[in-house]
């Protein structure tokens, strides 16, 4: 339950966004900065989302920032990049305990405090960062893009959006390149974000249980002057391309479990009118136990232990994800497609589609459960330029009809077919 | 039935213990507010029970794996699929097994009742069949080769299995591709029929719901010839000796950063109070030693020599307990050198006082915030009820814990205990 949302503009290019929820026992802050997606910035982002953690003026050094965490009840900190379709947003969050549970009533304001300090008072030297900060950090976001391949089925699905889209600035990855990572400069990065802090929209979302008017004195004195004028981020960017001659990427890994990956174009974002059937369809066909693809590759033929479908809100484009023996690739495959093709012939009942709009409206109900992921919600829904109305949302997509999931389904062209095989299956 | 409630008054958190006749526990938690609802359905049957004995003195050796397989059969049935019911309901199924436990568990946002009795009913009413069984084994084999290819989990387990030589805590939880394809229907039935029952299971709804109301409602869906059920199973170990099977382990998997885990065996340890106050003492020494906020974490990670993955723990339970530290290091040798001269030099100096308040502070607050969530609330309550402790014992027993007890508590470091897992 969300008892109340305040929005206003701080100043130019800070948006407040305060929400009121009772049974939390933590505030929540973010301060969400946006940027365009390209991989210059998405690297140099990355870059400094690490930087933060190293140290502010007043905490310098990972320890000394750490040790002030521990003492702010443990608050949980977080700084990373998100891509949001062609757009970039640097997160910077913490939680921490609301004073009604512990004895040190401040802690919410040093908290704000600190949340501040780590964005826009980091600890330089000269005109950059901290040097030997720098270097590492540097280091070890190379090592964490490399790392990448450790998750594989997060993998996968990156690696075929990178074929599928490698002419779009999509395919760029939120922590940018490695390549351009190692030819980064101190004084460079230090001076680009410098500019950006000043020059870009910012929002500050709160969740939890406070009141009005302190709450707003309070971030008016610890963020009145931070930001300053806004230059909007041009629509310019957004590039959705139709489905070209179907791809076929294979790649061999030392892995026990082949990864089929298919990207889809579906011509439809968060924008279009067929939005809400887009997620229907997809839901229907691999969202969760009961969908398409669950029910008729692994119930019926023991194919996989998981498969799943999903669209992105913000790109035109539909992934299905599945672990498979590399043996069954061509059956797995052929099976899916069906599937797929049945869907757009209309092969599901009135029931399926029910089901889809449950848990989707579901999803959308139990939202206001989990602060972060309310507060994540809320901001890529303001990016959408809609505001957040839960009972609207619901009534879209309970508005949506059978023939609407099929029309969705009839703009989805199958453009990409990756597969990680397995080195040692052909040892069998 | 006797209901008593069990009250947090600074948090404002409280919940409902039921003490059904049959011996199920029942709990009912509470939380005004929140829209999603709830169930998990659970047996103290998890992948540690391998061997066990019944009340007939009679003695079973089950191939490794079961409780996992049993959990995938459980959603078996002919005439209907159950995440489907599940899903018309508004609802969302899942299930996991641990090394203790098999838990079963829904949310929905609405018709709750309809599945929590849907949950109730397909937990106790098993539909397997020697074809139905057999069509498990890909899924489940495909399953295990998906957690075989992820680094992390391999590091961990590889550690796991050349620590203990006799103790099941070796095993995988799913089996080997082996035990799953020698697993019978026999198997599954035996293992069911010992640990669904009354005295071994427990009930935990949490949401917005009223108490009194929910307590009727269980109680009138509970099928009779559940509650009638005796039968249970005890635990069978073989004596674990002290030190592990070797003291390294290596696996190329052709990574980029070698992930490594670094493990002291303890004494084996048991599911009592005094177990779990001993684990409470041992994080505020490691989170001291090794958090973020610790000289050791800061030294080496601006060495170079771990980044942000490293993590540690004390995990213990019946048999067993061992500390647990890892992550990606380009180095591993030099970490384990450094996390052992760590605790040595702990052993020696202690800690001070500004620090022990500090690390006080974070795990009062991170207990405080872990009440935010009611996923969070219900895995914590279940881990609590298998320990033999309730969810609000922890951040009562931080208050009282003193510093001596906490520079005490880690001397179970002696060197020829220690496993050093790698995966490159």
């Amino acid at each position: 339950m969300i008892e109340d949302i305040r929005s206003y503009d701080l100043n130019e290019s800070l948006k407040v966004r305060l929400i009121r929820s009772e049974k939390f026992k933590t505030n929540l802050m973010g301060l969400f900065l946006q940027r365009p997606l390209t991989e210059k910035e998405a690297s140099m982002l990355a870059l400094i989302s690490r930087l933060i953690k190293r140290g502010t003026k007043k905490y310098p050094g990972s320890k000394r920032f750490n040790d002030r965490l521990e003492e702010l009840y443990g608050a949980v900190f977080s700084a990373d990049v998100t891509k949001y379709g062609e757009s970039l947003a640097l997160q910077v969050k913490i939680q921490v305990p609301n004073p009604l549970y512990v004895a040190d009533k401040a802690v919410f304001r040093e908290a704000l405090t600190f949340l501040s300090e780590s964005v826009f008072e980091l600890q330089t030297e000269g005109e950059g960062f901290e040097p030997e900060a720098f270097e590492q950090e540097r280091e070890n976001l190379i090592q964490e893009i490399h790392s990448r391949i450790n998750d594989k089925m997060t993998y996968a699905v990156e690696r075929c959006i990178e074929a599928m889209c490698q002419d779009e600035p999509f395919s760029i990855h939120q922590y940018g390149s490695v390549a351009v990572i190692g030819e980064l400069d101190n004084q460079e990065v230090y001076r680009y974000y410098q500019e950006i802090l000043g020059a870009s929209p910012m929002s500050l979302i709160a969740i939890g249980d406070f009141e009005w008017p302190p709450t707003q004195s309070l971030i008016r004195e610890i963020f009145g002057g931070r930001g300053a004028y806004a230059v909007p981020l041009s629509e310019g960017q957004r590039q959705e391309v139709p489905a070209g001659d179907l791809r076929t990427v294979k790649e061999k890994l030392k892995v026990n479990q082949g990864k089929l990956t298919l990207g889809y174009r579906t011509g439809i974002r968060y924008d279009h009118p067929l939005y809400e059937a887009s997620v229907l369809f997809s839901t229907i066909l691999g969202g969760g136990g009961n969908s398409k693809l669950f029910q008729n590759i692994r119930e019926k033929e023991s194919l996989c232990y998981y498969i799943f479908s999903k669209v992105e809100k913000f790109k035109a484009i539909m992934i299905i994800s599945s672990g498979i023996d590399s043996r069954d690739y061509q059956k797995t495959l052929d099976l899916t497609l069906e599937e797929v093709e049945k869907m757009k012939r209309g092969e599901f009942s009135e029931e399926d589609l029910d089901t889809a709009k449950e848990i989707i409206i579901a999803s959308v109900r139990s939202l206001s459960d989990y602060p972060n992921s309310f507060l994540n919600y809320y901001f890529s829904r303001e990016l959408t330029g809609r505001k957040y109305d839960e009972e609207e949302i619901i009534q879209e997509v309970m508005a949506v009809t059978r023939e609407e999931v099929m029309a969705a389904g009839g703009h989805y062209e199958l453009d990409t077919i990756h597969f990680i095989e397995g080195e040692s299956d052909h040892e069998n | 039935m006797k209901i008593e409630k069990v009250l947090d008054a600074h948090l404002k958190e409280s919940f409902y213990r039921v003490t059904h006749p049959s011996g199920l526990d029942i709990f009912i938690y509470p939380k005004a507010g929140y829209t999603k609802k709830f169930a998990y359905f659970m047996t103290k049957y998890g992948a540690l029970y391998n061997q066990f004995t019944n009340e007939k003195g009679e003695s079973f050796s089950l191939p490794l794996g079961v409780a996992h397989f049993l959990e995938h059969k459980i959603f078996e049935d002919e005439e209907k699929d159950i995440f489907q019911e599940f899903s018309k309901l508004g609802a969302s199924v899942n299930a996991y097994t641990n090394y203790a436990s098999t838990v079963y568990y829904f949310n929905t946002v609405k018709d709750f009742e309809p599945a929590l009795k849907l949950l109730v009913d397909f937990v106790l009413t098993p539909h397997l069949t020697e074809e139905n069984v057999e069509k498990e084994k890909g899924i489940i084999t495909q399953e295990i080769k998906m957690y075989d290819d992820d680094p992390d989990w391999r590091a961990y387990f590889n550690g796991l299995k050349t620590l203990y030589q006799k103790h099941p805590m070796g095993e995988d939880i799913a089996g080997t591709e082996a035990s799953v394809k020698g697993t019978t229907l026999e198997d599954l039935n035996r293992a069911y029929d010992h640990f669904y029952s009354p005295r071994n299971m427990a009930l935990l709804v949490a949401g917005d719901v009223d108490a009194d109301e929910m307590i009727a409602y269980i109680d009138g869906i509970l099928p009779e010839a559940f509650l009638k059920k005796k039968s249970s199973g005890r635990l069978v170990l073989d004596e674990e000796p002290l030190s592990p099977g070797s003291s390294e382990t290596n696996m190329a998997m052709g990574i980029p950063t070698p992930i490594f885990n670094f493990f002291i065996k303890g004494p084996g340890a048991a599911l009592t109070p005094e177990d779990y106050k001993a684990s409470i003492v041992r994080r505020i020494a490691l989170e001291y030693l090794f958090g973020k906020g610790s000289a050791f974490f800061n030294t080496a990670y601006e060495e170079g020599l771990l980044n942000s993955t490293f993590g540690y723990e004390y995990s213990y339970g019946q048999g067993y307990s061992y500390l647990a530290f890892g992550g990606e290091s380009s180095d591993p040798r030099r970490m384990t050198a450094g996390i052992q001269s760590t605790l040595e030099a702990f052993d020696r100096e202690g800690m001070d006082a500004a620090s022990f308040m500090r690390i006080k502070r974070k795990i009062l607050g991170r207990n405080i915030s872990a009440f935010n969530s009611i996923q969070t609330i219900a895995n914590n309550f279940i881990g609590h009820y298998i320990k033999g402790v309730d969810i609000f014992d922890g951040m009562k027993m931080v208050e009282g814990i003193t510093m001596e007890e906490v520079e005490k508590s880690l001397g179970l470091t002696l060197k020829d205990r220690t496993v050093l897992s790698v995966v490159r």
